[in-house]
Formats: C-alpha cells, sequence, structure tokens
C-alpha cells in the first residue's frame, strides 16, 4: 500500500484540472513501477493532510480518474493500465474537501472509501462516499462484516442472502471490483475478492 | 468629469470596421473596466499591423491601464502588475500553481482583497475557486495541447463590497475546442458554442459527460447581485444574475481570437445594467 501526500508545498488549496493531471502523474510515477498486470493492485491512500479546499475539476483528474482508469477503452493507453491497478482511497479529509467529494461523487454516480484507519500494511476502518445500488450495498456489508478475502462460492455457502446463488455473488462482487471498492486475486479457479478497507461502514 | 459607460464591443467594432480615431478623444473621460482593459490588450494582440495597430496604440496612449494590460501579454509569467486593488497576472503553466508559484500566490492576494474589502469568507473562498477554474481552462483548452496555453492574462479588481475579475486568452476560441468532440459536431458558430458549455455543460473532452468548471463559477455566484460576460469568435452571451429570472443574454461581437469572460459582483447594490456597474480604472 502506499500513502502519497496530496499537499506537496506550502498550496493548500487545490484547484483544477491541471494540478491534478500532475499529481496523477506523480502518483503513476511513484507507484507505476511496482504495479504488475494481471496481479490484484495496489491501494494508494490519497492523504489530504493540510488541503483546505478542492475544486471538483482537480478531484476528477487526480482521483476519479484512478477510479475509471481503464473501464472506458477497449485497448487502454498505457497510462490507464497502470492506473487500472490502483485502488484509490482518499484520507484526512476537511469537512469542504469531503463535500465536494460527495458532490463529485453523486453527479458522476461514483464511490469512494475515506479510510478513517490507516497503517503501512492497509485500512484498517473507513467510510463509503457517493452512490452505490442497494445489492452492491448490502454486499460492501456483507464483506466488512466478513473481514477476510472470500470467493462468490464461499459466500453462497455462507448463507448471507439465501435468494443469492453464487453467480449473483459473483456479479456483485465483479461490479464492486469494477468500481473500485474490492480487489481480487485469482487462487487455483477461483477469485478471490477483498474490500479495499478491513472495515467499511456507510459515510 | 462625466464618467460615461465603455462600451467595449462599440469601439472595437469601429477598429474594426477601419473606423474613425474621433472616439478616442473622449476615452479619458469614459469608465472602462478591467473587462474592457483586457478585451483591448487581446484586440492589440491580433491587430498587431496596419491602421488598426495604429488604433490600437493610441488606447495605451489615453488608457494607462489598458497599456499595462497590453505588456502583460509580455511579460514573463512571474511578472505581476499591481496597483493597489487591481492585479494582473500572465498565465503561465500548470506548475505556477504549485507551492508558492506566481499563479498561487496571485489566488492567495485575490482572496485576501476580497476579505479585506468586505466579503464574507465562505463567497470570498468560492470566487477564488471559480477565478482558479476560469484560469486552468485557459491551461486547458487555449492551446494546441494540454497545459501549453495560448497568451492570455488574468486579472482582478476589488474594491469595498465590489469586485470584477477577468481571464482572457488570445488562443482558439470556444468554437474550435467544443468541435474536438464529436458529440457537439452539430454547433456552428461561437455563440451556439457559448450557450453549450454555458447552458448545457459541454466540454471537448470525449470521454467526459460534463464540465465541470463553469458549473464552479456558477455556484459561487448564485443569488448573487452578479454580471457574467463570455466572449469569444464573434459570439458573446451576458449573464445578470440580479434579475428575477436570470437568463443569458445573446449578442453578437466583432470577431476576435480567443476566449474573453469577466464577472462583476456587489454585495449590497443590484446592478441597473452591466455598463453602469463597471468600475473605472484610472
Amino acid at each position: 500500500m502506499f500513502v502519497i501526500q496530496m499537499k506537496s508545498g506550502k498550496e493548500s488549496h487545490l484547484y483544477g484540472a491541471s494540478i491534478g493531471e500532475l499529481h496523477r502523474e506523480k502518483i503513476l510515477k511513484q507507484v507505476g513501477p511496482v504495479l504488475e498486470p494481471g496481479e490484484a493492485g495496489e491501494i494508494v491512500v490519497l492523504d489530504f493532510t493540510g488541503v483546505e479546499s478542492v475544486t471538483a475539476s482537480y478531484l476528477k483528474a487526480a482521483l476519479l480518474w484512478f477510479v475509471d482508469a481503464g473501464t472506458k477503452a477497449e485497448d487502454p493507453l498505457p497510462a490507464e493500465r497502470l492506473g487500472s491497478l490502483i485502488f484509490p482511497v482518499v484520507a484526512h479529509l476537511t469537512d469542504e474537501v469531503r463535500a465536494e467529494l460527495r458532490e463529485l461523487l453523486q453527479a458522476r454516480d461514483r464511490c469512494c472509501i475515506e479510510a478513517r484507519d490507516f497503517s503501512a500494511i492497509g485500512v484498517i476502518s473507513g467510510i463509503l462516499h457517493g452512490p452505490l445500488d442497494p445489492a452492491l450495498e448490502a454486499t460492501v456489508k456483507v464483506l466488512s462484516d466478513y473481514g477476510a478475502p472470500v470467493s462468490a462460492g464461499e459466500l453462497e455457502k455462507l448463507g448471507k442472502d439465501s435468494r443469492v446463488r453464487a453467480t449473483g455473488w459473483n456479479n456483485r462482487l465483479a461490479q464492486l471490483h469494477r468500481l473500485k471498492l474490492v480487489q481480487r486475486r485469482q487462487e487455483y479457479r477461483q477469485w478471490m475478492y477483498r474490500l479495499v478497507g478491513l472495515e467499511v461502514h456507510r459515510g | 468629469m462625466v464618467v460615461r459607460p465603455f462600451d467595449i464591443d462599440g469601439l472595437r467594432a469601429r477598429v474594426w470596421a477601419g473606423g474613425s480615431p474621433a472616439p478616442f478623444s473622449r476615452l479619458s473621460s469614459m469608465a472602462i473596466s478591467l473587462d474592457g482593459c483586457l478585451e483591448l490588450a487581446c484586440a492589440a494582440r491580433q491587430w498587431s499591423t496596419g491602421e488598426p495597430a495604429e488604433l490600437v496604440a493610441r488606447w495605451g496612449e489615453e488608457l494607462p491601464f489598458v497599456r499595462r494590460a497590453i505588456e502583460a501579454f509580455h511579460a514573463p509569467p512571474e511578472r505581476t502588475h499591481e496597483l493597489e486593488s487591481v492585479e494582473l497576472w500572465r498565465i503561465g503553466s500548470a506548475n505556477d500553481w504549485l507551492d508558492e508559484t506566481e499563479g498561487q500566490q496571485f489566488l492567495v492576494r485575490f482572496a485576501r482583497a476580497l476579505r479585506h474589502r468586505g466579503f464574507p469568507v465562505p463567497f470570498a473562498n468560492g470566487l477564488g475557486k471559480a477565478l482558479a477554474e476560469m484560469t486552468d481552462n485557459v491551461l486547458q483548452h487555449s492551446g494546441s495541447e494540454s497545459r501549453k496555453p495560448a497568451l492570455a492574462v488574468a486579472g482582478f479588481h476589488v474594491e469595498q463590497e465590489w469586485m470584477t475579475f477577468a481571464v482572457a486568452d488570445t488562443g482558439r476560441g470556444v468554437l474550435e475546442r467544443l468541435l474536438s468532440n464529436p458529440r457537439w459536431a452539430n454547433i456552428t458558430n461561437s455563440t451556439d458554442a457559448l450557450a453549450a458549455i454555458l447552458e448545457r455543460r459541454a466540454t471537448s473532452r470525449v470521454n467526459e459527460p460534463e464540465g465541470h468548471g463553469f458549473p464552479e463559477l456558477f455556484r459561487a455566484l448564485a443569488k448573487r447581485n452578479s454580471v457574467l460576460r463570455f466572449r469569444s469568435g464573434d459570439g458573446c452571451l451576458t449573464f445578470n444574475g440580479a434579475l428575477s429570472t436570470p437568463t443569458f443574454e445573446r449578442a453578437s461581437s466583432p470577431p476576435m481570437n480567443g476566449f474573453q469572460l469577466s464577472v462583476i459582483c456587489a454585495l449590497k447594490e443590484v446592478p441597473k445594467s452591466r455598463s453602469a456597474d463597471a468600475q473605472p480604472i484610472t
């Protein structure tokens, strides 16, 4: 896991797509060398300590780009391929930054986890921002309660929702993976999924 | 001295048509605002030869601040022009917005000037964001490549409970930029292009559903006594937020490269008309 300080100098206001793009390039440069196609990818905590305010354009370029990376084009550009392996999480938001983020997520129908507690190893607890389909939200809760990597087949066996079979769980988990809320790793012939944070609740 | 409203489009139209220099004798008695200065400076950049150039040179003689605006286009990016509550800054590159560079400092001074002249902190912050977004638009869209902007200048003028800011570039203009997105290929003129980006959040980015810069501007100025002017190519839109039902007013403008915008906002008084509300720079 990487923790990137978004306030690199004395600027406490991050405005505009241009700064967002510069910060995005910094993240790709820093994290890119360790990314391996086919692996689960890296959680990257964007730490906003000391940042008082941001604009939607900045968040779109520096954060949302990673959520969307690799999902639109059939043959993504090299940067997008790297970006698709980055699972962004935000931390240490001021109320103003959080309000801006929530508004943007609502407008773009995207989600993001704000880390409340994290270490060098991973995100221990976080809150979920942005709209999410009720079935997917319920799946996030199941994963958060379970607290360990799990496959769709195991979720069926656990009987967390008797109406949902393994295929249904698989579809839900794949969607959460596309939204960058869960990571996945192939073990033998099945995908194992885990939430980007150990414990995640609705913010 | 009787201060009369300054008609930016009218003056440029006269020069465009090879008009008489007669109006220039009255320039110093007219109220020229920041947006007028920057638009005239853009015209000076465009009309750098022949008779228009000679006429434009006279603006500088009659109006010192227009001369400063013209100079600002030639200044290195880090240079600023300060005249008490008025400041100009030549927009450089995206790197100018990082750390303690001039771009950041320009915004900091703008927000400080607003707070010192009676603007509530949240409103001052919102206006700071709006100016930053408008300046970033220049970085993103005015040049042939993103973050390689055309020559451009931003400026602000803040008085007690009154302010204006303006951003003017000499680049590609809104129509050409918007047409790079096939979704907007049916737009044929600059006024419609302006209307699309302002009213329908049109963006030139193919993979983006909508733009975010102008909503930031309108959000900052919601329900305020404000007048906004947007000019590009031969199109012009003005928005009077003080009206009971604010709408965009379409107008034509003598052709000129680039995109120029200005915002005038008064905290208390309701502006009767845009030009009457514009405060002169002397």
